[in-house]
Order: C-alpha cells, then sequence, then structure tokens
C-alpha cells in the first residue's frame, strides 16, 4: 500500500464488524472490559459494553478514565486492522486523550478516523460519545500507530 | 485501591506512598494481554495504571482531599509490557496550581527499561465540590483496614 492510499475517500474497503470481532480473541483484556466492534451502515464503529467493574467513581458514578482510555485504543487497533485485513495488531507509538465529560456506565460508542503522516505510521482520531449525544462526546483521543504491512 | 471497582478487578497494589510521589503496580496477568499471541500487556492497561498513579497523586497532593477528574493523559509507549512479569507505576506531581494538578508517571518492569512514560492533567474540584465524605470514603475505609 502506498500513501496515497490513505488518503481520505482512498482507503479502501475495510472488514466487517463481524471478522473484526474475531480478532478479540487475541485481545483478552479488550474482552474483559468489553469492547466489540459493530456496523453502522457503511461504517465500523465500536461500544464498549457497561460494566460495573469498570467503574472509576463509585459515587457518580462514572466510568474509570483509564478504562475508556484503553477502550478508544483498542478501537484505534480494530480499526487499523479492519483496513490492514488483521495481518498482525498494530503497535502503539504513543496515546492521548482528552476527557470532555464524566462516561456514565451505560453503552458507550466510539468512531474512528484514520490519517496518515508517512509510510510507517498512521494517525488514528477517535471519538467516544453515549446514547445519541454524538455532538456531545464524553472523550476524544488521538494515536500514532505502526502501519502492520511495513 | 479496592473502593475503586476497575482497580480491585486489575488487584492494583500501593507499593509505596510518601509526600512527593507514590508507586502502584499490577501483576503481569494474562487477562491484560493486548497481544495474545505475542505475550504483550495492552497499552490501555497501562493507562488505566498511569490514570490511578496520578490521579492518586493529584488528590494526595491537595492540602485537603478533593476530587480529582482527569482533563487529559498522555502515554509514550517506550517497549511493550510483557506478560508474567509485575508492572509498576511511580507517579509525581510536576506543578500545583490553584484549579489544577499537573502530573508525569513512569511505568516499568526492569527498572533499567522504562516501558511507557506518561504526562496527566487534573481538575481541582475544591472542597465545596467534593461530595461529602470523599475523604472518609477514600482514607476512612484504609484506616479501618489498619486497626
Amino acid at each position: 500500500m502506498n500513501e496515497s492510499d490513505l488518503q481520505p475517500g482512498k482507503l479502501g474497503k475495510h472488514l466487517a464488524a463481524k471478522e473484526v470481532n474475531l480478532w478479540l480473541a487475541l485481545i483478552p483484556y479488550a474482552q474483559l472490559i468489553g469492547v466489540e466492534a459493530e456496523d453502522r451502515g457503511e461504517n465500523l464503529i465500536f461500544t464498549l459494553q457497561p460494566k460495573s467493574t469498570n467503574i472509576g467513581n463509585p459515587l457518580l458514578p462514572a466510568l474509570h478514565g483509564g478504562v475508556v482510555a484503553a477502550y478508544l485504543e483498542t478501537a484505534a487497533i480494530l480499526n487499523v486492522m479492519a483496513y490492514t485485513q488483521g495481518k498482525r495488531i498494530p503497535k502503539v507509538i504513543d496515546f492521548s486523550i482528552d476527557y470532555l465529560r464524566s462516561a456514565r456506565t451505560e453503552i458507550t460508542y466510539a468512531r474512528c478516523e484514520l490519517g496518515r503522516l508517512g509510510k510507517r505510521v498512521v494517525n488514528v482520531s477517535v471519538t467516544a460519545w453515549q446514547g445519541n449525544r454524538e455532538a456531545e462526546p464524553i472523550a476524544l483521543a488521538r494515536a500514532h500507530l505502526i502501519w502492520p504491512e511495513s | 485501591m479496592g473502593l475503586i471497582p476497575h482497580c480491585k478487578q486489575l488487584n492494583m497494589q500501593v507499593e509505596s506512598v510518601c509526600e512527593t510521589h507514590l508507586v502502584l503496580s499490577i501483576e503481569g496477568d494474562e487477562r491484560f494481554l493486548g497481544n495474545k499471541e505475542e505475550g504483550l500487556i495492552h497499552g490501555g492497561v497501562l493507562s488505566v495504571l498511569m490514570d490511578s498513579a496520578c490521579g492518586s497523586a493529584a488528590v494526595i497532593a491537595s492540602p485537603e482531599p478533593e476530587v480529582c477528574p482527569t482533563v487529559d493523559l498522555r502515554m509514550d509507549h517506550y517497549r511493550a509490557a510483557k506478560v508474567g512479569k509485575k508492572i509498576y507505576c511511580r507517579a509525581e506531581v510536576t506543578h500545583l496550581a490553584r484549579q489544577i494538578v499537573f502530573t508525569e508517571g513512569l511505568i516499568w518492569q526492569d527498572e533499567d527499561k522504562p516501558i511507557c512514560k506518561g504526562t496527566g492533567t487534573f481538575m481541582r474540584l475544591g472542597a465545596e465540590r467534593t461530595p461529602k465524605g470523599f475523604a472518609e470514603h477514600i482514607f476512612g475505609a484504609a484506616q479501618e483496614k489498619k486497626a
């Protein structure tokens, strides 16, 4: 794959959620917190199931910020794998997350957008929201991963 | 740590606490794998450990315990953590401002091989916005344990 393939709209096809979810067997921690891929029309989105064990603040209650980070990192990894047909689990170089609202113990959704910096590194932006409030994200994350084909 | 459900699930332990920093740890459990074939720990587990350590450092640094939600967290992964070996995170407050706490953390398994560097920023909600009984909730239980 050359660089131009990763420009917006030229990413090529990604695998469907059913196939993406098969790789979860290789990622035990993603299963522990309850991450799954889901098809939404043409797009791939991700879900985090509400589990009492994911809570970080029992007084509110709110999900642990670290769990939200782990979830969005997993979403970025699976999203890259969906485009590379899952050849290898990509390595994460760095990960950064901004918390905008506290996350309640309900289903959390996430959507990824791929960008590209060079031939070996992929840039992924992830947006997380709850309910139908996609316009009011609970967190925004950004990660750089090694493109597994290189 | 036993009062935070996810830290309890991870069996997170407090190794040491002093005025300037603290050290938390988790086991390199198979449940925490992010790459089962290569035996590598999920980066997200390290984020949980970093957020917990930096957040605890922020709470401890405040003159009176107050709720400190995370504003942002940044993780630089120098190398992967491996399964079967204890994982440590040392966190310290770099600056305590009126409304914000700045923190830094470092994760390792072997002392001379840093695994991840983290930077966390936390908001100070202040005593008036901290739920009543917060201090008792986090410290009271610890004292009960001691007694």
